[in-house]
């Protein structure tokens, strides 16, 4: 494996560097900066943009759409659009808010095209418990989750979607303004209720179980 | 630093509800999807063409070159069916209308008796036609207009008279074929070229006519000009190019958002 860019000319690596070298390069390469490598040719530089981005937007299509078959499909449609959008990609804005908004696209044609989504929820909550953890703590920790994923599924598309968006996508205010289309106040007020929504619930969760002991 | 001061300042989260979402959020993508995913990255660029189906190009240049030399050999084969005809002897002129008719029922010295049966035998006007390939060919003589090769009109109609054939069968029927074929040749093209130019030229107008529906690169160049530039198409009631036009915009620019 001979990594050309954006080492010295004529500077060969060896196959255990090159795999050191891309493990740094990949935590100090803006993602930006990895996408127009991509639209330049270079397949690993893809490979470590998708690999840090996969997962947060998947959780965040899975947690948006409700529906595994459907967060699926909008995943793999998402990123063939940007992999056929790489010709055109300008790094005007950072490439996670370009990502996001991205995403949110497809989700918002899939809500026109059909609406399956509604209504049925897939999702499995993780209840089993963790090793070393006292049992009873465990059992409470499992029941505030349980109350968090059903309290984030209650809340309104949109503000479901912009908490979302800070806690996976770690956007902040301007971006999920941006990335929402609306303006920064309106994503701080969605943000804000969504919180405060989650809170009350993990909260009764608690209160609840004060109660009982 | 003025970002996480404004962060800071409008910080509305709150941390035990980022740990409790933390603790439930651990869903990872599935290994089938990111394969599919990173395999279409990989296609896209043509890294995986030479690895996967690397005996296609070699087919597909085999292919091509199998497909060339075909074109050549039909080529060849027509312009040598194309290739002008033996010239034809020079038929003179009768001085009289009588000495024409006297010279025109006399055969030819050499020519087979079954031909000279034929034209003894006189068939009927509506018998005569492209029954034979000697008549084919004079079918087909008849409609050459070059005047230097042209026979006199008497002597062409005597020349038909004479080579009519119609009451003797013909076995060589590939030769008939052939003489037929060759007529065609001959008359052809104008016919097709006759057909063909009105779809032509409608089929120029529709191209034309689509290319005035599209959008400039120039407003292609940004989402924004472009989609003015489709709800231009709508309101003018180009429903089908609006669509194909925001299709289009949408594969191009995904992140734009379609209000």
């Amino acid at each position: 494996m001979i990594l050309t860019n954006p080492l010295p000319a004529g500077l060969r690596l060896s196959c255990a560097a090159a795999v050191s070298y891309a493990a740094v390069m990949d935590h100090r390469v803006d993602d930006s900066a990895l996408m127009l490598r991509y639209r330049d040719g270079d397949v690993e530089a893809f490979e470590a943009l998708y690999r840090r981005h996969n997962d947060s937007l998947y959780r965040y299509l899975l947690r948006l759409c409700r529906h595994r078959d459907t967060a699926e499909d909008i995943f793999q449609d998402v990123w063939g659009k940007i992999i056929k959008s790489r010709e055109r990609y300008r790094p005007t804005a950072k490439f996670t808010t370009f990502l996001y908004r991205v995403a949110r696209n497809c989700f918002i044609d899939h809500l026109r095209r059909n609406r399956r989504h509604e209504g049925s929820v897939d999702i499995d909550v993780d209840t089993q418990m963790h090793d070393g953890v006292d049992a009873a703590a465990e059992t409470e920790r499992s029941l505030a989750r349980r109350r968090l994923e059903s309290a984030l599924a209650g809340l309104p598309e949109e503000q479901r979607d912009v908490f979302l968006l800070h806690e996976e996508a770690h956007l902040s205010l301007d971006d999920i303004a941006h990335v929402t289309g609306v303006n920064r106040e309106t994503a701080k007020s969605r943000l804000r209720y969504a919180v405060n929504k989650l809170k009350a619930a993990i909260a009764a969760e608690i209160a609840d179980s004060l109660e009982a002991s | 630093m003025t970002d996480e001061r404004s962060t800071r300042r409008d910080d509305v989260t709150d941390a035990e509800v980022s740990k409790t979402y933390r603790e439930i959020a651990t869903e990872r993508a599935p290994a089938s999807l990111n394969e599919r995913v990173l395999r279409a990255a990989n296609a896209r660029t043509g890294h995986g063409y030479s690895r996967t189906i690397s005996w296609l190009r070699p087919m597909a240049w085999a292919a091509t070159i199998g497909l060339c030399l075909a074109i050549v050999v039909e080529l060849n084969d027509v312009s040598q069916l194309g290739e002008p005809l033996p010239e034809r002897r020079a038929i003179q002129p009768a001085s009289s209308p009588e000495k024409a008719v006297t010279k025109a029922k006399e055969p030819p010295a050499g020519l087979a008796a079954p031909l000279a049966q034929g034209r003894i035998d006189q068939p009927s006007e509506d018998k005569r036609g492209r029954s034979t390939p000697a008549a084919a060919t004079l079918d087909m003589l008849e409609r050459d207009e070059a005047p230097s090769t042209a026979a006199p009109e008497p002597a062409r109609e005597n020349l038909r008279e004479y080579v009519d054939t119609s009451g003797f069968e013909v076995d060589d029927a590939p030769i008939l074929e052939e003489a037929e074929e060759l007529a065609r040749m001959r008359d052809g093209p104008n016919q097709e070229a006759d057909a063909v130019t009105p779809s032509l030229a409608s089929r120029f107008a529709q191209q034309e006519a689509a290319i005035s529906l599209r959008c400039d690169d120039d407003v292609r160049a940004t989402p924004d000009s472009w989609f003015e530039c489709i709800e231009g198409l709508e309101d003018a009631g180009f429903e089908a190019a609006a669509n194909e036009e925001l299709a289009e915009l949408k594969e191009a620019f995904p992140e734009f958002e379609i209000p």
